[in-house]
């Protein structure tokens, strides 16, 4: 079989920095192959995938040394435009790869760039659409579309241009199971035609079913090269951050609390979302420490829940009572319910980790000296100390997210609610966050956890919430 | 204008900045002056916020040439999207080629403080004498929008353009402790 | 907080129902309207016939459906105006004097303001951009704009999002609070925004190159629009009118 992608003794330095990222990197990938890049957030695994279409070094600079070859082009000498026929990239983010609203102008916008007849494009529009199954869209606006139909619209959007080699770069990161698992249909529907489809992704349960061979990586260095078989085996999953092939739900007891205090109670609610979203007949009580895991698919109303708890939204039908510390000890009320959003970079307001802690604990009526002590103490308990004059901005994806964590435990809030933590997040960064959790709910803080991402949910949740479309459901139904 | 010099990234980025130009314009003036194209009120206020974000723009990119892509765009979208006022593209063209043209001749490039500050205090000094004489050609009284008023407005917007460009400047020195800016 | 209907035009969608001719016309020639309305009324003198554009332009907004739309705007247009003929009245005490000095530049801005609305709430900025890339228009300009007004609903989203987050860290937000302390809209906005569109942009460019984007490259157009005869039917319609007022308007003058 013929070579697709050649990497040569390939070394790469990002401008403005000593240390090499991607350090002598060995690897042919033969046509018709699916191979399954994975390794630790941070391993050089999205910044090697930048390499095999030139965007390293052409748009983003930097130093490189050896070779890669795609298709039998050096990437050094062809422009990303003039290797783009022949590799197509598909990103985490969908919203950050549309250029247009209508799918089809969408799907169209690469065979434009090569100056293609429009009957040609039409043809291959029609043909791109079909692949993905995505044809009856053609005409939707892409603001309509679910998560999973945008990234299979940006499959199609790179079929458009019929390249040899198709790289995904987390694509299921914002997917619930159902979309992702239609997304690795479509993938395994394309090997079969004979594109050579490298994909980088945390999820490995399908890798384990369709890849052909599977590299790791580490520290910039590619460990080796694996049959999928090697995901099965526990101690190199630990070693280097990989997530379980293979989890079930185990059955969360669902047992009853010995702690007495009820921290959180809803009762009937209902709630009309502006979009017509309706949330039925919830109901349920939290008591101190308990870890709730609320699941559901995507659009099933986790988040609309969440954001009626935390006071985003609100509502008169039915009733939502929250029970703070502060009352049962008749001191000051105070802040009860903090709430993480998805995206680490939307909560992230200050100019270091220690202002952002600190950002808001004044209109609290403390006075100084407690704000430096609780502060302090969160720095510490959360192992944030050593960052604490750092740029919240210039930290890893986990870093930012223990500091959010941080900056509202720093209010002292008696139920925490995290909303998906574990987006296009390793198994390792995943196990560190599940202690986290563990570690407030020993010190008596209530949580709430939102996800669809079923091997976090099992590994740290006492109890668990299936949501369905707007309405309590059981497993049976959700896992039916 | 060479515009080779322009790399898709300088594009994408130019096209953010608008976008955000957009977002911070339409959040900072809610309400009534938003939708009366001609309110002075309106570009006094914007003056101040849409230079922090221009500032930005420009430290980014750094070339010679981006503020004028900025005015022909902006005019686009104000001349024809919204708010739709025509007068608007003239205005903005000529605003971002003055500002271009002072800093080249003054600087060379975009990415000093005083760069900035100059550049963004230039374009609305001359988009404010601009968008203020066009009333005049459509047949406003002379007698109550005297010159006086129009230069004592130009001079003001330009001073707010300029607080925004010093505002905008010391975002950047932020962003790039942040490590967002390399360069 | 962030209104979406401040940025409805920029979805690019129209219910079926609201499409009309002026809906359909070609961006291009809607462009060269509103342009030469503008010119149009700044030439003309008469306060008659400057009436009679207003009218003409009323009559075109019932036609294309979009009278309620650009109306709302126009509200705002007509109070200040009155706002303004009253102060100078309350001033000078002479409300012949407000009138004179006012009216013919308030039936001028009003024609401009409403060709030009028309025309936003008749063309999806996309075709704008389209069109523009037609007329040869430098790639480095259709394409910069094709990324701000598709990305102006995602910022707002964006935006949206950092509210949320700052609501949940207890900053109360009203105006009144951002008229208290600015600092707020400085940090909790700007600098969240800032490094997510940088961030987006990045993404964007490298996006775009990978799907064959080169600003020094030609581009084809899946939809390759050419004037229809409603376009031309139209230019004619238009240019006819236009030098009917020209032509009144000189007599008219002449006879004073």
């Amino acid at each position: 079989m013929v070579n697709m992608v050649e990497i040569e003794n390939f070394y790469y330095r990002y401008p403005h920095q000593t240390d090499y990222c991607l350090k002598d990197l060995n690897l042919d990938i033969k046509k018709g192959e699916f191979v399954f890049l994975t390794g630790k957030s941070g391993c050089g695994k999205s910044t090697l995938a930048k390499c095999f279409n030139g965007t390293i070094p052409h748009t983003i600079g930097g130093e490189i040394e050896g070779n890669i070859t795609v298709n039998g082009k050096n990437t050094r000498d062809y422009k990303v435009n003039e290797i783009a026929a022949d590799i197509g990239f598909v990103f985490q983010n969908p919203e950050s790869q549309f250029f247009t609203l209508k799918v089809e102008d969408e799907v169209a916008f690469g065979p434009e760039n090569f100056a293609l007849k429009p009957e040609e494009i039409q043809k291959r529009i029609n043909w791109a659409l079909k692949e993905v199954e995505m044809s009856e869209m053609i005409n939707e606006n892409v603001y309509n579309l679910s998560e999973g139909q945008k990234q299979r619209i940006a499959i199609a959007a790179n079929l458009s241009i019929l390249p040899e080699v198709l790289v995904l770069d987390e694509p299921t990161s914002n997917l619930d199971p159902k979309g992702a698992q239609r997304l690795f249909n479509i993938l395994d529907k394309l090997k079969d035609k004979g594109k050579t489809i490298i994909l980088i992704d945390h999820r490995t349960q399908y890798a384990l079913k369709t890849a052909d061979k599977i590299i790791i990586m580490d520290e910039g260095n590619i460990i080796n090269e694996f049959d999928p078989e090697i995901l099965e085996d526990n101690q190199i999953r630990k070693k280097f951050g990989i997530r379980d092939p293979n989890y079930k739900i185990r059955n969360i007891k669902n047992h009853s609390n010995k702690r007495k205090f009820k921290v959180l109670e809803i009762k009937d609610l209902n709630f009309v979302h502006s979009n017509g979203f309706k949330l039925q007949d919830i109901s349920l009580d939290l008591k101190e420490g308990e870890v709730l895991g609320i699941v559901g698919n995507n659009g099933s109303g986790k988040t609309t829940l969440a954001s009626l708890i935390s006071g985003l939204l609100k509502t008169k039908n039915g009733k939502i009572k929250i029970y703070s510390a502060q009352e049962r000890n008749n001191s000051k009320k105070n802040y009860k319910v903090g709430m993480v959003l998805q995206n680490p970079d939307h909560q992230l307001f200050m100019d270091s980790v220690y202002n952002e802690l600190a950002f808001g604990l004044e209109e609290m009526e403390l006075n100084p000296e407690d704000i430096k002590k609780q502060i302090q103490s969160v720095l510490d308990s959360m192992n944030l100390w050593q960052l604490k004059d750092r740029h919240p901005h210039s930290l890893s994806g986990g870093e930012k997210q223990r500091t959010l964590i941080s900056a509202l435990m720093a209010r002292k809030p008696d139920l925490l609610i995290l909303d998906e933590p574990t987006t296009g997040m390793d198994g390792y960064h995943m196990d560190k966050l599940v202690l986290q959790i563990k570690k407030l709910s020993t010190s008596s803080i209530s949580i709430i956890l939102i996800s669809h991402d079923m091997e976090f949910i099992d590994k740290s949740c006492d109890r668990l919430l299936y949501l369905e479309e707007g309405r309590l459901s059981t497993k049976e139904s959700f896992l039916g | 204008m060479k515009e080779s010099r322009f790399t898709t990234r300088d594009l994408a980025f130019i096209g953010m900045t608008l976008a955000l130009m957009y977002i911070v314009q339409t959040i900072t003036i809610l309400g009534v002056s938003a939708l009366t194209p001609f309110d002075a009120a309106k570009s006094i206020v914007s003056a101040f916020f849409v230079s922090i974000v221009i500032a930005i723009g420009l430290a980014k990119v750094g070339k010679i040439g981006t503020f004028t892509i900025i005015g022909i765009i902006n005019g686009i979208i104000c001349g024809f999207i919204l708010p739709a006022f025509l007068p608007l593209l003239p205005t903005a063209i000529l605003g971002g080629l003055a500002a271009d043209g002072v800093t080249k001749m003054l600087y060379g490039e975009y990415g000093s403080r005083n760069s900035l500050v100059t550049a963004c205090g230039v374009n609305q000094l001359v988009m404010t004498m601009v968008i203020l004489t066009i009333p005049l050609l459509f047949g406003f009284s002379t007698m109550i929008l005297s010159s006086a008023i129009i230069i004592v407005s130009a001079l003001l917007c330009g001073g707010l353009g300029a607080a925004g460009g010093l505002v905008g400047s010391k975002i950047v020195d932020e962003l790039r402790k942040a490590g967002a800016i390399t360069d | 907080m962030i209104n979406s209907e401040i940025f409805s035009p920029f979805k690019g969608e129209f219910d079926e129902g609201e499409i009309s001719f002026f809906h359909k016309l070609d961006p291009r020639v809607k462009m060269g309207f509103v342009v030469g309305i503008t010119l149009l009324c700044a030439f003309i003198q008469s306060n008659i016939l400057l009436g009679l554009l207003v009218l003409l332009v009323i009559m075109m907004m019932i036609l294309s459906n979009t009278l309620t739309k650009v109306g709302k705007f126009l509200l705002i247009f007509i109070l200040f105006c009155a706002l303004a003929i009253f102060l100078t009245f309350i001033i000078t005490g002479n409300l012949l004097y407000a009138m004179k000095h006012f009216i013919p530049f308030f039936l001028r801005f009003f024609v401009m303001i409403s060709t030009g609305l028309l025309f936003a709430f008749t063309t999806p900025p996309q075709k704008l951009a389209q069109s523009l890339e037609k007329m040869k228009v430098p790639t480095s300009v259709t394409f910069t704009l094709s990324i701000a007004i598709r990305y102006i609903p995602t910022l707002a989203r964006e935006a949206s999002a950092i509210f949320k987050a700052l609501k949940l860290r207890g900053v109360k937000i009203s105006t009144w609070d951002f008229i208290k302390k600015p600092g707020y809209i400085y940090r909790g906005m700007i600098i969240p925004l800032i490094i997510r569109s940088i961030k987006l942009s990045d993404e964007i460019a490298i996006a775009a190159e990978s799907r064959g984007f080169c600003i020094s490259n030609d581009r084809s157009s899946l939809n390759e629009v050419e004037f229809g005869m409603k376009d031309y039917r139209f230019i004619l319609l238009i240019i006819f009118i236009s030098s009917c007022f020209l032509i009144l308007d000189a007599s008219i003058s002449f006879k004073f």
